[in-house]
């Protein structure tokens, strides 16, 4: 936690209430229909759900459960049929009429909202459980489609600027500071007793602390589980076990799960439509990240997709496995992939947030100054504008020599550090421009670099973010397969050929170059 | 003394979940006179009307105990195997030896007596041997020869390995949970638990060993494994060489603060889990809140409750706490609005909020 979010949390809890983070928001929400919240609930111990609802925003849930979390081909079935939903919901192809095209524009975006990483984490569970099982019957390809995207709505999640699964409460978090802490505020019941209770700080205290007491985890609370369902489904044991029906006692497990399961979908929801109706303005570089997060999607989910659905083109999909790559070209470029997406997320959001910024100059990513010089150090008829911008010593910075700056509010306009001098009393910074350097900035007082006007003026300037060629590289490692040296990266798995997920068969890994050029024949 | 069933032998029993709960906040005099002396936090939030939010969930414990069973079961084949896959054991041609209570599933051992003897016979014949042969043991039970828990420190190791190198017997402890291991998004709360309870093993196995005089021909390794399962099976999946250096010393530590406050002890021998002498004094003593508190104690609302009244910056969260220190939330608020400071320290943290 930054000094800065102290300062914000001491505000908060000076008005005695949740205020806002930033100028804007960061991230898109997509209308009612574009989103499908998701809640779960599972037997304490187990990884795979009990029951699940799931539902459009203002629309009665879907909910389902099973008598026994343990069973797995009863977990099977409910899952089967949340996944079908969910993947015509996320318009996945061959689950959908209405596949997510290649080149689908930010109305094409589907979002998943789920109460907080709790949740979240229940689709890396969903991975695991079916992304290569052998099992499930006639809905074995339905359970690994849901599988691979529950696995990749995972992953993404994880992706600076992801915009196609929200957990609720980390989004109430990056909008609001709470004056509470940190622990606290993974419950999203707490959340929004602090965001929607109306009094003073201790009526909003007391709401929260009685919202609290009721778990949101898929995990539910321990004396609800021995005070009731383990006695339920003791009598059931006892049930079957006699020969007779059992029914009651699955009836009276349904309701009980129903009810908790309502409660999380319910809260979800809520949060979904509180951020909705907020009167914060979408920061305009959301656009850019919504653009980025369905191309993920198109290549990382839709593509592999396609490749499974239409065998016969002999195409190798790439499934990623949940626990890990097994492959070192996969890896390698899905890491730069999200480096560049870490990257990318400031310099998209920083020009249109004032908040932002200012935590970007605490933490020294951004710097405030003022333009003491303007000259032309181009040669002929080149025109190479240069300045030099004073900053208060004081100011803590990262810019280093060689390295490029954008002033914030004009992104298409960069300049070069040729120098960097520190003094006790001032910093002086050396910016040679080079990018959009003969077209007028367009911001402060919107003139050509090159103009003497310049002097005095007081400047801000971000960091230019290298995502470009981040992503670039990232690219690059596949094409690396003939350059020197390719025997070593682009070999055989050096781990285990086989991912080894427990008491499954599952799929071989290819190498590398296999996974590149397609099966041999 | 045949089956564990007497308070005493509860206490017993409890005692590496008391490390454990003692572990989650150190710092805090309540916590560690509750580990110390056996007095249960839900006890004593109970006998101040607050309701105990923790516990475990019977499904939780049943799988967990299946979980354990079946890597015990034939000779402990299925943690063999996985154990062989790992790198931990050299080959499958490992020896068994089971020194669980069987009221934990052992065939055996009927009694901590029982277990503790034969822990020590077995370390005896350990360190006399030359090998070749590993082996995997399941639950040797030590007794921590300092006063740390009261009113003696017993501690089952989940799991030991006797290899050999240059063909001098070396152990490595090892910890199993129930807790699904998905490669880099394992829980970090998870991981951390575990590696500190396998530190406490090693630390405590050294100790026994040096207690036994055996040090001289026997050796822990510096390493150990952690058993957790693959999400939705109960197969293991095993974590090895992990580095227990830094936990076997914090539990060094640890045992250091423990043995100060057993020390203190008013009555050797009252350490039932709910003498109301003792959770008095647990409620009497000092605390010290911190958001660690909200995962393990019940205890912790009044803390809270206190630390708001006394406007602690912890309450806004751990760096805030840290930052602000002993300087109470208002006044925290009144230098942020430009207050004048009235000491260097409130002058240096009206500097840091001014600066940000």
């Amino acid at each position: 936690m930054s000094v800065r979010e102290v300062k914000r949390r001491l505000r908060a809890w000076d008005l005695g209430e949740p205020i806002p983070r930033f100028a804007t928001l960061h991230h898109r929400v997509a209308e009612p229909r574009r989103v499908l919240v998701v809640a779960f609930v599972r037997m304490a111990g187990e990884s795979r759900p009990w029951g699940i609802a799931w539902g459009s925003p203002g629309v009665e849930p879907k909910i389902e459960t099973v008598p026994d979390g343990r069973v797995r081909d009863a977990v099977a079935s409910l899952c089967a049929n949340f996944g079908e939903d969910l993947l015509e919901h996320m318009r996945v192809h061959n689950w959908t009429y209405d596949p997510v095209p290649k080149d689908a524009g930010i109305e094409d975006l589907q979002q998943v909202w789920v109460p907080n990483g709790q949740h979240l984490a229940m689709f890396h569970q969903l991975a695991y459980a079916y992304s290569q099982t052998k099992f499930g019957g006639s809905d074995r390809q339905l359970l690994n489609s849901l599988g691979r995207l529950s696995g990749w709505l995972f992953r993404d999640s994880s992706r600076r600027g992801s915009q196609h699964i929200v957990d609720a409460s980390a989004a109430l978090r990056e909008a609001f500071s709470f004056p509470a802490e940190d622990a606290r505020q993974a419950h999203l019941g707490f959340l929004l007793a602090w965001l929607t209770t109306a009094g003073t700080r201790d009526d909003r205290i007391r709401a929260a602390g009685t919202a609290e007491l009721s778990s949101v985890s898929p995990t539910m609370n321990p004396a609800l589980e021995r005070d009731q369902l383990a006695l339920l489904l003791e009598e059931r044991r006892e049930s079957l076990g006699n020969g007779e029906s059992a029914s009651a006692q699955e009836d009276q497990i349904a309701n009980v799960l129903h009810e908790e399961l309502l409660r999380r979908w319910l809260l979800c929801s809520d949060a979904y439509e509180f951020i909705r109706n907020t009167d914060r303005k979408l920061n305009p570089g959301v656009d850019d990240l919504v653009s980025d997060s369905l191309k993920e999607f198109f290549w990382q989910c839709q593509a592999q997709e396609i490749k499974i659905a239409n065998p016969d083109e002999g195409k190798t999909p790439f499934v990623s496995h949940p626990e890990t790559d097994f492959h070192g070209s996969s890896a390698a470029s899905r890491y730069l992939t999200f480096a560049a997406a870490d990257e990318k997320y400031l310099n998209t959001l920083i020009h249109d947030d004032a908040e932002l910024f200012s935590d970007a100059v605490a933490d020294g990513r951004a710097v405030r100054g003022t333009v003491v010089a303007v000259r032309d150090e181009g040669e002929g008829r080149k025109t190479t504008p240069a300045w030099t911008v004073r900053m208060d010593a004081e100011t803590g910075h990262r810019i280093r020599e060689g390295g490029r700056v954008v002033p914030i509010g004009s992104r298409k306009h960069w300049a070069t550090v040729t120098g960097l001098t520190q003094t006790e009393i001032e910093t002086t910074v050396h910016l040679e421009w080079d990018g959009n350097k003969t077209k007028p900035i367009t911001t402060g007082i919107e003139s050509k670099p090159a103009d003497p006007a310049w002097v005095g003026e007081e400047v801000s300037l971000v960091a230019a973010d290298g995502s470009d060629i981040t992503s670039w590289r990232s690219r690059r490692v596949w094409a690396a397969k003939d350059g020197p040296g390719a025997w070593l990266t682009h070999g055989s798995a050096t781990a285990p050929l086989i991912a080894d997920i427990a008491s499954e068969a599952a799929e071989p890994i290819l190498d590398d170059v296999a996974q590149i050029e397609g099966p041999s024949t | 003394m045949e089956e564990m069933s007497t308070p005493l032998d509860e206490a017993r029993r409890n005692t590496r979940a008391r490390f454990e709960q003692w572990a989650s906040n150190p710092k805090c005099d309540a916590n560690t006179l509750s580990a110390v002396h056996n007095v249960r936090l839900d006890k004593a939030a109970a006998s101040i009307g607050l309701t105990p939010s923790f516990g475990q969930s019977p499904f939780a414990i049943a799988r967990g105990n299946t979980f354990e069973r079946g890597l015990f079961t034939a000779e402990a084949e299925r943690l063999r195997t996985a154990l062989v896959r790992s790198g931990c054991l050299p080959t499958t041609e490992s020896s068994f030896i089971d020194l669980r209570l069987r009221m934990n599933g052992g065939t055996k051992v009927k009694s901590v007596d029982e277990a503790l003897e034969q822990t020590k016979d077995w370390l005896a014949a350990v360190a006399v041997s030359s090998g070749p042969s590993p082996a995997i043991v399941a639950a040797p039970m030590v007794r921590i020869p300092r006063g740390v828990i009261l009113p003696e420190a017993l501690l089952i190791i989940d799991a030991v390995t006797v290899t050999f190198e240059a063909e001098r017997p070396v152990l490595t402890v090892g910890e199993i949970k129930v807790f699904p291991d998905r490669g880099g998004h394992t829980e970090p709360a998870h991981l951390a638990s575990a590696r500190a309870q396998a530190g406490l093993y090693k630390l405590a196995l050294e100790m026994t060993i040096e207690a036994a005089g055996l040090a001289d021909s026997l050796d822990v390794s510096p390493n150990g494994f952690l058993v957790f399962t693959w999400p939705g099976s109960n197969q293991p999946s095993v974590r090895a060489n992990e580095d227990l250096t830094s936990q076997a010393s914090r539990a060094l530590r640890g045992f250091d603060r423990l043995e100060a406050s057993a020390g203190a002890l008013v009555h050797p021998d009252d350490f039932e889990a709910d003498e109301p002498a003792l959770i008095q004094k647990v409620l009497d003593a000092p605390v010290s809140y911190s958001e660690a508190c909200l995962s393990f104690c019940d205890l912790a609302p009044r803390c809270y409750r206190r630390a708001q009244e006394d406007e602690n910056a912890l309450i806004l969260g751990a760096e805030a706490g840290r930052m602000l220190a002993e300087i109470p939330l208002r006044r925290a608020v009144e230098l942020m609005n430009g207050q004048q400071p009235t000491s260097d320290r409130e002058a240096d943290i009206q500097r840091q909020l001014d600066m940000s």
